[in-house]
């Protein structure tokens, strides 16, 4: 629902300016407008807007304007980069400094235009007039322009839009694709007069200059905001020349390639060097490691066993602690309501007209047998597909899963990435690679064999809307859908329930940090750029991010919506991925300890505590489980022994009862994790969940292991294990023709 | 004012909750009604204490076990025994530590009667959650939970440290949690009442069988409403934390005691009590193995509420049927399982003749008798004035039910031994309950001789310890070395306490150990003295042809 102006002045306050004409201090007049600028937007564009581009404050574009821009608006300027700043001013004002930029009242566009596109698309021969009528009947509803809508709709393809576009605009076409780029100086400094960032983002390239000329191409040359930084930064006559998307990405792959590997893999560390995992541990660390074995060691060589005691009923302490604390939070979330609720009503409310383009990242590896469902899962996303930006993420040495990306016949929002091969071979890497190349305002992550719930971006979406600028995340919930396969998925699908709809949920109703889960986690793009994105190094990058997050002021919340996994069904493969998991918090954990108390000054005692309580009451009763199994077991088998001496009966009874609740206390959350998420069969499985706490131990114990010999090995977990392979529900929205679904057609050339 | 729906209020096939008509049929009474029963059940326990001399021994002897964890001379968290239920003990353990300075939360139990009035002023709360869940308003709310404060069985054994109200208030609980569920098929319903029978489990062995009976009333409740997987899961998350603590107990009683069963088969278990008939009665012979006879003891109890029988007919009714209301057969299981054991105990002669076994009938019965008014409530005309009538029968029925409990005491003979207690304090009669009168003598001789180490089983002489100055001085049943020293205490014991080997003294360990020792029939012993009294305590010495 649109507010009315008056309330959206006063959700975003802005600065006030005065557009009078004033008397400068030698005498001149000073007019606050840079006439220039506004008449290469054109009166058109100003009362369309209502914005009057009034100058750059650096790479910023300023504009004025009397009433607060409706989300309409926003979306016009979704294309600057960084987003317009905005002033405050009178109606009256704003009307005089219009007429005084164009004072003949007419609006000279910098394009001629004849025809419209879909014209041209059907003179081309490449639709029908009734497909075209079709397509624009929907433009109201969804809003974006009707070359996006057929491109996304898979009626035409991006070379095809760029030839009706160059047509529509008179102007000329290049093919980039394949072409090896030029080694021309003049070139070369034009390529650096920007970041990155704007090539990309206005999809823009320099491919010819001379000294008084710069041929661009573009995809869209209506985007004036492009031309005029081009004009002002580059100072020569701006030719643009349309090129298909495709070109254009070979284009930027040529260009940035390399910085992008560069940046995927360092770009934490060379932004804060102190929070990627790359070293294990530092100096610092190893030598408070050293020191307290030596100090143990020596107290026994005085004090004999009292040491030992000492530290056994620490160790007994603190798990029951933690155990403690883990039920506290479940019991907690069992009580109340505790996640970002949005109803399928305010869903089909959202109007899709201003909605931003989405970045939707998929690492993938080895998983050629899931790209099927993939493509069915993006298909049936409830978001615009025009402005879905969808980066399947492959390693180049991986032929396979390529070949069958490419015969998969994803739609055109979805492209084939190749990632140049290079160490480490990590999930972090490849986002990072694919977030140099987003273009979306938000970003999320899914897996390949990943079944989000169809609504699950415009719920996210709504909850970024309602929340203020710190909530940097939104994480939906993961659950199996081959959860009946075996015990083992059942055991991990009753674990995931008890992690993402209890545990989760309520370290997020004491305002804790949130470790997020690997997939389906749902960011502010350029908040994620600020912080360094994903640690490369660390394995389980996810809980990294979640708590770097919070330690930069921002934060995550659950949102309730459902992402169907697919469980890890195979023992082997299983414990692979959970000594992963449980490596990277030990990884996630040191990093953040190295420098404690810059840690706890940024997070407070209370989140300080709890990221402790989320990421050491994760693994360490996993990693102390068998240390008290094995010794009440030789408690009772060797009684009076050095055993029973380290364990007086206090503290053994103490740390049995700790032990016996531990289990127990496992068992019953899972229980009430699968009963709240309405698996009633899963229930009585759970109770046999302390097995699956053995099989655990035995993965943590790998872990502690990994993590000294390779802390950064990423072992890949192996999907498409399951026989059902119906995810369910598959039930969400069909795009708006069942033709969209023809695979693309193949480029041409 | 609330008001119950027209409809059951029953969930949506759906199964989501009904939160906010939950909110309109539940809710807790203010705090300040909390702190006001404790206070009133905690100032009448010091009342009992300081001005009646009224002592529940068996109350004293938990806060007793709770002692010797940290003063015996072997401190160990084991001593607090391991044949009743360890959580009144475990509960009243951190007061204990305030022995040195305030003696009397050990020595006139009053860590004990702390404990008992805040368990009978947390039953109130769920009480009140629950007649409004049962549909009456306010107004009767208000009036049920007060005259169930009120209750005269109540207002004792949440004034004395007994365990008995602790067990109803678990009972209540677990049956507000129970009924939550069912009623809104929110899920911290079902899991608050498996903690409270976890709970339960701390304080009674009742509540096994209460919680048989509240999960077969749970899954009358959710058969054929929802699917099966669905009734054995909500089971399973009902059952699951007792049962555990269940397992737990037995495997610490094999770790520790070395007999899984320990706290059933002691010596000083009831069971081995009961096997003494020191606490026989004729209506307990007649029981015994009698069908109608157990289940006329068991009618008798009923009339410690008497609209428990009528109001549990009703519910019957509804438990089946036509009218089928989900509430109904988890009132009914709830009403059953509280008195199953006892049921189970006195049809094989193993129930000693103690009425409070059969306290939880007062809260079941109001239970059972509110939801009968609910359901004559909404067939009932809506005209204020029918309402009304039925709210004031209502109350009626509840103040005429405590006035019955206080009758049904009275009865010669079942009343054992509340009726007479109740009848000396309405008589003001000081005194008469007082375990320790007979030990004031062997407690000065104690105090008088510090530097003598005394061997006592603290099963019957609990009352000496507590009371004397130094109880570092005593050997007691706890202690590591205990058995080993009782069986050759030449040398490691100056004296041996014993009382005469009459009722269940006899299963005291030094007569048991030693059966010719009371009567100076151990030529290695020689009297020291004996002492006045009825327990008729004699202290040997343990002279150098000891073994």
């Amino acid at each position: 629902m649109v507010s009315r102006p008056e309330d959206r002045w006063e959700e975003s306050p802005l600065p006030w300016m005065d557009l009078d004409v004033t008397v400068g201090p030698d005498g001149r007049f000073v007019d606050p407008i840079d006439r220039e600028l506004a008449c290469s937007f054109g009166r058109r564009w100003c009362l369309a807007t209502g914005a009057l581009p009034l100058g750059f404050d650096g790479p910023t574009l300023c504009l004025a304007v009397f009433e607060p821009p409706s989300p309409e608006t926003r979306r016009l300027w979704a294309h600057f980069d960084p987003a317009p700043s905005l002033y405050r001013t009178s109606r009256a004002g704003w009307e005089a400094a219009l007429a005084r930029c164009f004072p003949d009242a007419e609006d000279g566009p910098q394009l001629p235009r004849r025809r419209r596109f879909g014209e041209w698309a059907v003179a081309l021969g490449y639709v029908t007039p009734s497909e075209v009528d079709r397509y624009l009947a929907q433009q109201p509803k969804t809003g974006g322009r009707i070359g996006d809508i057929l491109r996304a709709a898979g009626r035409l393809h991006g070379g095809q839009v760029a030839d009706i576009v160059a047509r529509q605009w008179d102007l000329g076409r290049v093919d980039l694709l394949g072409r090896s780029m030029p080694s021309d100086p003049e070139l070369d400094a034009v390529w650096k007069t920007f970041p990155a960032r704007f090539w990309r983002w206005h999809r823009v390239a320099p491919v010819l200059v001379d000294r008084h000329r710069l041929v661009v191409a573009m995809e869209d040359p209506e985007d004036r905001f492009a031309l005029l930084s081009l004009r002002r930064q580059v100072r020569r006559t701006i030719i643009p020349v349309v090129a298909g998307p495709r070109d254009l990405d070979w284009v930027m792959d040529q260009r940035f390639g390399p910085a992008d590997l560069a940046s995927s893999r360092d770009r934490l560390e060379a932004q804060s060097p102190h929070l990627s995992a790359r070293r294990v541990l530092t100096r610092p660390q190893a030598f408070v490691g050293l020191a307290l074995g030596l100090a143990l060691a020596a107290s026994s060589a005085i004090f004999g066993i009292w040491p030992w005691i000492a530290a056994t009923a620490a160790m007994t302490l603190l798990y029951g602690t933690l155990v403690g604390f883990r039920a506290w939070m479940v019991i907690l979330a069992t009580d109340r309501e505790v996640v970002a609720t949005v109803t399928p009503e305010e869903v089909a409310a959202l109007s899709e007209t201003p909605l931003p383009r989405y970045t939707v990242l998929i690492p993938v590896r080895d998983e050629a047998a899931v790209l099927p469902t993939l493509k069915q899962a993006l298909e049936r996303l409830d978001w615009p597909k025009d402005r879905l930006d969808v980066q399947l993420l492959i390693e180049a040495d991986d032929e396979a899963t390529r070949a069958a990306a490419l015969a998969t016949g994803f739609p055109s929002y979805v492209e084939v990435v190749t990632i140049p091969p290079a160490d480490p071979r990590t999930k972090p890497k490849a986002c990072n690679f694919g977030l140099e190349r987003a273009r979306g305002e938000f970003v999320t992550i899914f897996d390949a064999e990943d079944v989000p719930d169809p609504d699950q971006l415009k719920k996210a979406y709504l909850v970024f809307q309602r929340s203020g600028p710190d909530l940097a995340c939104v994480q939906a919930k993961l659950t199996y859908f081959n959860r009946r396969q075996n015990l083992l998925t059942r055991w991990f699908t009753a674990e995931y329930a008890a992690w993402f709809d209890l545990y989760l949920p309520a370290l997020y109703a004491l305002d804790l940090p949130i470790p997020l889960g690997g997939t389906s986690n749902h960011f502010r793009r350029n908040v994620l750029e600020q912080i360094g994105a994903w640690d490369a190094y660390n394995v389980t990058e996810d809980a990294d991010l979640g708590i770097r997050l919070y330690r930069s002021g921002y934060r995550t919340t659950i949102v309730n919506s459902y992402t169907q996994e697919e469980a890890n069904s195979e023992f082997v493969n299983w414990v692979r991925q959970r000594s992963r998991w449980v490596k990277g918090y030990l990884q996630t954990w040191l990093v953040h300890m190295r420098t404690p108390r810059a840690t706890l000054a940024e997070l407070g005692w209370k989140r300080f505590l709890g990221m402790q309580a989320a990421l050491l009451g994760t693994v360490l009763p996993l990693v102390f489980n068998p240390f008290f199994w094995a010794l009440t077991t030789l408690w009772f088998l060797a009684p009076g022994s050095a055993i029973g001496r380290l364990f007086p009966p206090g503290i053994y009874y103490v740390g049995m009862l700790n032990l016996l609740a531990g289990n127990f206390l496992f068992a019953y959350l899972q229980a009430i994790g699968a009963a709240r998420l309405e698996q009633w069969d899963l229930v009585e499985h759970s109770l046999t969940a302390p097995l699956y706490w053995g099989l655990m131990s035995l993965a943590a114990w790998k872990a502690v292991l990994q993590l000294i010999r390779h802390p950064s090995l990423w072992e890949k977990t192996q999907h498409g294990l399951s026989p059902e392979w119906t995810p369910e529900p598959l039930t969400g929205p069909l795009p708006p023709d069942p033709a969209a679904l023809q695979p693309l057609p193949r480029m041409p050339g | 004012m609330s008001s119950l729906p027209q409809s059951l209020p029953f969930p949506s096939p759906t199964g989501r909750s009904v939160s906010s008509q939950d909110a309109s049929l539940a809710g807790h009474p203010p705090g300040w009604v909390w702190t006001l029963a404790f206070f009133l059940y905690l100032g009448v326990g010091l009342v009992l204490i300081y001005h009646f001399h009224y002592f529940a021994a068996d109350a004293l002897s938990r806060v007793a076990n709770a002692y010797y964890v940290l003063f015996s001379r072997d401190p160990h968290l084991g001593a607090i025994g391991f044949i009743w239920n360890p959580l009144p003990s475990l509960l009243a353990l951190p007061m204990t530590i305030l022995h040195p300075w305030v003696p009397d939360v050990v020595s006139r139990g009053v860590a004990g009667v702390v404990v008992s009035a805040a368990f009978g002023a947390l039953g109130l709360r769920a009480l009140y959650d629950l007649v409004g869940r049962l549909g009456l308003p306010p107004a009767l709310r208000w009036g049920a939970t007060a005259l169930y404060a009120l209750n005269p069985l109540v207002v004792l054994y949440g004034a004395n440290g007994m365990t008995d109200l602790m067990l109803a208030t678990c009972d209540l609980g677990a049956v507000n949690g129970v009924m939550g569920y069912v009623t809104t098929r929110e899920l911290r319903y079902v899991i608050r009442a498996a903690l409270w029978l976890m709970v339960g489990f701390g304080v009674r062995y009742e509540a096994i069988p209460l919680t048989v009976g509240l999960m077969a009333g749970l899954a009358g409740a959710l058969w054929g409403r929802v699917p099966a997987r669905q009734v054995q899961g909500a089971l399973i998350l009902l059952a699951a934390p007792i049962g555990w603590a269940a397992g737990v107990w037995i495997y610490f009683n094999w770790a520790i005691m070395k007999n899984p069963l320990y706290f059933l088969k002691s010596d000083y278990g009831n069971l081995a009590q009961i096997a003494t008939g020191a606490y026989g009665s004729h209506p307990l012979a007649a029981a015994k193995h009698s069908l109608l006879g157990t289940l006329s003891y068991l009618g008798h109890f009923t009339l410690l509420f008497w609209p428990l029988l009528p109001a549990l007919v009703v519910a019957l009714a509804l438990s089946f049927g036509r009218w089928r209301d989900p509430r109904a057969p988890v009132l009914v299981g709830a009403t059953v399982g509280a008195v199953g054991l006892e049921a189970a105990f006195l049809y094989l002669g193993h129930l000693g003749q103690w009425d409070r076994y059969f306290l939880p009938n007062i809260p079941n019965g109001l239970l059972l008798t509110a939801f009968a008014a609910g359901q004559l409530r909404t067939r009932l005309p809506s005209r204020r004035g029918w309402r009304s009538a039925l709210g004031v029968a209502f109350l009626l029925a509840v103040l005429s039910a405590d006035v019955g409990t206080v009758k049904t005491l009275e009865t010669p003979g079942w009343g054992y031994p509340d009726g007479a207690v109740l009848a000396q304090l309405a008589r003001g009669e000081v005194g008469t309950q007082d375990p320790f009168t007979s030990v004031t003598p062997v407690v000065q001789w104690v105090n008088r001789h510090p530097h003598v180490t005394i061997l006592a089983d603290t099963f019957t002489d609990w009352p000496v310890v507590i009371r004397a100055d130094h109880p570092r001085q005593f050997i007691v049943t706890s202690d590591y070395a205990f058995r080993a020293i009782l069986q050759n205490p030449r040398g490691r014991v100056d004296a041996i306490l014993v009382p005469k080997p009459t009722g269940i003294a006899a299963l005291n360990a030094v007569n048991r150990q030693w059966p010719g020792l009371w009567a100076g029939q151990e030529p290695w012993a020689t009297l020291i003295r004996a002492f006045p009294g009825s327990s008729g305590w004699r202290l040997y010495t343990v002279g150098p042809n000891a073994p």
